[in-house]
């Protein structure tokens, strides 16, 4: 008996081959997207993390610190005075190659005499001419490094050749003289760009005298001892960190952008769901008579359950493979963006690699399996309650279908209180807030079909006043066909309303931001300094600047700001240092009001003000102390302001330049803005000033920098923005599908219309005018919904992720866009069964049925 | 029946999926890099003391010794060391031998012009050696650093030679006494030296020749008996002891000749308060090197030179290393018929091998024989260098 079933099932589906295409490329995308997604973020952060930790080895712990780097000295000390081994001192910069390309290299300066035991990158090669011979070369011959085989290949270079480099320095002769191998794929991405070196050669090429970047460590878990030995030596400026910790805080950072990101992803599963279980109930529906005839044959209904389940189960596991492999080239792509905006905006990615773990893999094949399963089990259920006797007509089951609108209603207008509830209530939690986006947009899915039915007649009536029956009949086809055509305008609805709530959400951040960044340039001229700030000669030379600019006619004032970091908490916190006249102290938006004394308590106490994020990831209040670390221990630093910056999601602090030079070394400036005198030429002004400056230093006016915040915005939403296409792709080969479906199985009905006199114009016209209806209605039922949507994503998610309030602007472009998006799809997808029916003869669409 | 073969087919393609992560082999590591071959631990001390030369002094004629800055660096000459080596007891009679090099090699001639304290042209090494005879175990450890940052170094205005945290280094304004502290993971030793004897220039008033070649020498005294009290750790556990060290200090920009292999060197310390050191060159031929020298110190400090057909060894046994299958003497009648001295000497232990980056046998040693007829005993230390 199941194989007469099983074969039934087969035959059937190899009758509908577009059915099935369709239910597993709905399985497929959804799985793919989020599968790219968790690749690509993951990847990203791993290749951090691989990149660092190929490089420290089996170091355990790290001491960094803050832009001025850490004094050599205090190598030497932990070694010779307090005898701690396993230390691994390093020197790292930027170089940029003259030849090809002008890629950016890290040069990694080490000292090649380290013990063996700390494993680090540079240690491990394969090649026996990479010896200690080669090493005490590396230590002993200036300018000379190694490279990765493929790499030096790459830049075909061989051994004993050299290369230009350009640093802050400005261009260095490198010699090579050895190659390093790396035995796997991901290693060799992350050695692609790196010059390993002497520590010496490190310090000339990139003018770090007396500095050192970091000191890896090996601690034995065993031994407090040597860590407070090392702890009670460090001065101010550096911190002791675990390399686990410091990956672990590396996640933390990017803990909110990679839920955002999964949510975008579970967006995509759940319009797939919609297509599955789209497809699925048109499968079980087409076969009403079958499955009547198998139950009349004593087929239980538990076997037709089973077979709807194992048809799907099949479905979902092709889907699912196919959704892996497709997510894996898609995560290829993704996690360039990903990668990139991890770079704006977090920390420096210097290559990431796709990393594929069975985890990963594992997670889609479940989330496949069980979306499809969950999608499929209302149809299932659907075809065991036919009955044997009834075989039933389409007319019973549409009933059946309004009574449970009914029911579902109820259990719609729950969701959404539900979600709404959940918006208000919860708390810091971005799962939450994301959680209650997914059950209001669930929730209306759900009532959609009950909406459409009041739609339908309203369109009937208006529609019948003009055009009689033939205007009253596709609302009156989409009424009657609810339980099918009800899901394909729920899926549209739900992708519409995403794209609308997400790009009012982005439009209204974008507006934000512009007001922001345009109040918070009030120099007419902005000098940036770039460069390494270990370098010792920076503090000197950008003091030097800074009076040459002053002296500059046509120069009214001048204000600073360096950024740097400082340690509080037991963590390197951004800082920003201000020098402030009474034009940029103009350019601050304070959340809260302040006093008259605020700049003069700025200046003249230990005291900070912080920006949004900062407050709200710290739950920092006006009046509370932060504690600094210094070289003459903690400093506590009252807080008197918090204000907006859009600038990071961690946020920062902000000082007087007075009050940062009481306890910290001076290591010039980040930028410095120029304030012209009325009337002067800026563009004049503004070559003067290029003329004094170094290829470090740039001079831009206050407008060209604000074009730059602008695009570094939109290129951090390239990835938002990419996602939330790819949901809207699927939603249309949903709605694609559910409606070419829908039109197929009508062939009688449609064949019926034919034959009483309706001319193929007439029912293309019909077709595609139902179709569009049904885009209609979900394009306007999507207006509220994204409202809705936009505003959660501006109040209570961005807000609890990132830290930054926004104001909600209004943008009528986005609704009509997202109502035009809806219904062109659904016409779309009228077309080609219109045309297909046009073409049939009626008397054989009656009689193919 | 061909869904069937499609279900199993995509299943296995699942699997192998997922298995195929499992079965990748893990970020396998490689070989220490730093860690020579085999064939570069046997390249003893004379391939690295033959080396060009250009740009270094040389040892040419004997000259003025003043202190303390000889007993500071001399980095026009290629290599250098600091040699203490010393038979220990604990109260209960527990016997220890040790060993703390600090050896120096230039990289290159000159003093290098950079503005980072890292770039130096002077490497320093240092070995540290334990043999504990009562737990059969020897104990070795090395160390590598540039003089850069100050890791490393030796100063000219008291006796202080470090490399990291092991040092010599003098407790007051003379010179001795001395104090040499140095751990490692699992052993360390903590000592004071004094000196009751003053120092002896070995060779032609401290030049010593090694081969005939002019230049081919080096400068060299040593501290024959040098009292020795302290702690040493192995294993966790402290031992205070006494005993009697020696040192040697020897620099020189090109050693050895290209015939010779290496060299076994006698320190010995023995009961009638004389010492005696030898050193007998190899040959790579096998053949017996007329460059072979040493000393007699007698009680009262005065040195009786040494020449090759002075001293006869015979070697009595040998032992092969489990480490690196090498064979080396491993016990000697030496006399001295000028004097009337015939000694056997015995090592402590057998496995007294450092394998590290220069693979040499240097251990410590009991001393037995006749003086004119008398019995007389003693310890000391012999070194087994260019052995394959």
């Amino acid at each position: 008996m199941s194989a007469i079933l099983k074969r039934s099932s087969r035959n059937f589906l190899w009758q509908h081959p577009w059915q099935l295409a369709l239910a597993i490329l709905g399985i497929a995308l959804g799985v793919a997207v989020v599968i790219a997604i968790d690749l690509a973020m993951e990847s990203s952060l791993k290749s951090f993390n691989q990149a660092s930790q190929a490089m420290s080895g089996t170091a355990t712990h790290r001491i960094i610190a803050s832009d001025g780097g850490l004094d050599e000295k205090l190598y030497t000390g932990l070694r010779v005075e307090r005898g701690i081994a396993n230390l691994a001192p390093i020197v790292t910069g930027y170089v940029k190659l003259v030849q090809p390309g002008e890629d950016n290299f890290k040069l990694i300066g080490i000292d090649p005499f380290i013990e063996k035991s700390l494993h680090a990158g540079w240690q491990n090669g394969q090649s026996e001419s990479f010896s200690r011979d080669l090493l005490t070369r590396l230590l002993s011959e200036p300018n000379s490094v190694l490279l990765s085989e493929k790499t030096a290949q790459q830049l075909h270079l061989q051994i004993n050749d050299q290369f230009k480099v350009i640093t802050d320095q400005g261009a260095q002769q490198l010699k090579l003289i050895g190659l390093f191998s790396v035995n796997d794929a991901v290693a060799e991405q992350i050695s692609a760009k790196l010059i390993i070196t002497d520590i010496a050669t490190a310090q000339e090429v990139l003018g770090l005298f007396g500095r050192l970047s970091s000191i890896d460590i090996v601690i034995e878990p065993d031994d407090p001892g040597t860590l407070a030995a090392i702890q009670q030596s460090l001065p101010g400026s550096a911190l002791l960190v675990s390399i686990d910790s410091q990956a672990e805080s590396m996640r933390e950072m990017t803990r909110a952008f990679a839920i955002n990101l999964k949510a975008l992803g579970l967006l995509s599963l759940l319009v797939g769901m919609f297509l599955i279980y789209n497809t699925m109930t048109f499968l079980v529906m087409q076969r009403r008579r079958l499955i009547g005839s198998l139950r009349l044959l004593g087929v239980t209904r538990q076997q037709i359950f089973k077979l709807v389940i194992g048809e799907a189960l099949l479905l979902a596991l092709i889907g699912t493979v196919v959704g892996i492999l497709l997510g894996i080239a898609l995560g290829q792509g993704l996690l360039y963006l990903i990668s990139g905006t991890i770079n704006a905006i977090y920390f420096r990615i210097d290559a990431a690699t796709l990393m594929i773990t069975p985890l990963q893999i594992g997670k889609g094949v479940l989330l496949g399996i069980s979306a499809t399963l969950l999608a499929v089990l209302p149809p299932a259920y659907e075809a065991t309650q036919l009955s044997a006797v009834k075989v039933l007509a389409r007319s019973q089951l549409e009933l059946g279908s309004r009574r449970l609108i009914k029911t579902v209603g109820l259990i719609s207008m729950l969701l959404i209180i539900g979600g709404l509830v959940t918006a208000w209530f919860s708390g810091q939690s971005i799962t939450l807030g994301l959680a209650s986006i997914f059950l209001i947009l669930f929730g209306f899915g759900l009532l959609t079909p009950a909406i459409t039915l009041l739609f339908t007649k309203l369109f009937e009536r208006v529609f019948g006043l003009f055009l009689g029956i033939l205007g009253r009949l596709p609302a009156r086809m989409v009424a009657a066909e609810i339980s099918r055509t009800g899901i394909a305008i729920a899926a549209l609805m739900i992708a519409v309303s995403a794209t609308i709530g997400m790009d009012l959400m982005i439009g209204s951040f974008r507006q934000t931001v512009a007001q922001w960044v345009h109040a918070s340039l009030p120099a007419d001229l902005y000098v940036s300094i770039l460069g390494d700030k270990m370098t010792a000669e920076k503090a000197l030379s950008d003091h030097q600047l800074k009076n040459e600019i002053a002296k500059l006619a046509g120069v009214q004032m001048l204000s600073s700001a360096l950024h740097t970091k400082l340690i509080a908490d037991d963590q390197l916190t951004k800082i920003s240092v201000f020098e402030l006249n009474e034009a940029s102290k103009q350019g601050f938006i304070f959340k809260h009001q302040v006093a008259d004394d605020l700049w003069a308590r700025f200046d003249n106490q230990q005291s900070i003000i912080v920006t949004e994020p900062y407050a709200y990831h710290h739950a920092v209040k006006i009046g509370q102390k932060i504690r600094l670390k210094t070289d003459q221990g903690e400093q506590a630093f009252e807080v008197i302001a918090i204000y907006a910056d859009y600038s990071g999601d961690q946020g920062h602090l902000a000082m007087s330049r007075q009050n940062y030079q009481r306890y910290w070394p001076d290591l010039g400036y980040s930028g410095i803005g120029v304030y012209a005198k009325a009337g002067t030429d800026l563009k004049q002004l503004e070559s003067r000033i290029n003329q004094l400056m170094t290829t470090q230093q740039t001079v831009k006016s206050n407008q060209d920098i604000y074009k730059a915040s602008m695009e570094v915005f939109e290129q951090t939403f390239t990835i938002t923005e990419t996602l939330r296409w790819l949901s809207a792709a699927i939603a249309f080969v949903g709605v694609f599908s559910a409606l070419m479906a829908l039109q197929f199985e009508r062939t009688r009905q449609l064949g019926i219309l034919r034959a009483i006199g309706i001319t193929s114009r007439q029912l293309t016209v019909l077709i595609i005018s139902e179709t569009g209806l049904m885009g209609l209605i979900a394009g306007l039922l999507a207006i509220p919904v994204g409202f809705i949507v936009a505003y959660v994503l501006i109040f209570v998610v961005y807000q609890r992720s990132f830290g930054w309030t926004m104001a909600f602007y209004f943008d009528a472009g986005v609704l009509y866009q997202g109502v035009a998006l809806a219904f062109i799809a659904a016409l779309l997808a009228g077309i080609f069964p219109a045309m297909k029916m046009a073409q049939t003869h009626p008397a054989e669409a009656l009689r193919t049925e | 029946m061909k869904i069937k073969f499609l279900i199993y087919g995509l299943l296995v393609a699942l699997l192998l999926v997922i298995g195929w992560q499992f079965f990748m082999p893990p970020n396998a590591k490689v070989e220490d890099v730093t860690s020579p071959t085999a064939k570069q631990k046997n390249e003893s001390f004379s391939t690295v003391l033959s080396n060009e030369n250009e740009g270094f002094a040389r040892a040419l004629s004997p000259r003025e010794f003043s202190f303390p800055s000889d007993h500071g660096p001399h980095n026009d000459f290629r290599s250098e060391w600091w040699y203490f080596t010393g038979n220990l007891k604990d109260r209960q009679g527990r016997q220890f031998g040790y060993e703390l090099t600090f050896f120096r090699f230039a990289t290159k001639a000159g003093a290098p012009d950079s503005k980072s304290v890292w770039r130096s042209n002077q490497t320093y090494m240092a070995h540290l050696t334990l043999t504990d005879v009562q737990g059969n175990h020897f104990y070795t450890d090395e160390r590598f650093s540039r003089a850069g940052n100050d890791l490393a170094g030796a100063s000219d205005k008291k006796y202080q030679v470090w490399l990291y945290d092991w040092s010599a280094k003098t407790q007051g304004e003379t010179d001795f006494s001395l104090r040499l502290q140095a751990k490692s993971h699992d052993f360390a030793i903590d000592l004071l030296l004094t000196s009751p004897k003053s120092f002896v220039l070995q060779g032609d008033r401290g030049l010593s020749q090694k081969s005939r070649e002019p230049g081919n020498a080096s400068y060299y005294y040593s501290y024959p008996r040098l009292t020795t009290e302290g702690t040493v750790s192995v294993a966790g556990k402290q031992f205070s002891i006494t005993g009697t060290s020696w040192m040697d200090r020897e620099w020189s920009t090109s050693a050895l000749s290209s015939e010779q292999s290496g060299w076994d060197w006698f320190a010995l310390q023995l009961s009638d308060n004389t010492e005696l050191m030898f050193y007998r060159l190899r040959r790579k031929d096998g053949q017996a090197d007329s460059n072979s020298a040493g000393s007699l110190v007698l009680a009262d400090n005065a040195k009786v030179a040494l020449k090759d057909n002075d001293v006869t060894i015979k070697i009595l046994d040998s032992w092969t290393s489990p480490h690196s299958k090498i064979t080396y003497p491993s016990r000697w009648r030496l006399a001295v018929p000028s004097q009337g001295l015939e000694v056997e000497v015995d090592p402590l232990l057998g496995d007294q091998e450092l394998n590290v980056s220069y693979r040499y046998w240097e251990g410590a040693v009991s001393v037995k024989g006749t003086k004119n007829g008398q019995p007389i005993s003693g310890q000391g230390y012999v070194e087994l260098a260019g052995y394959q």
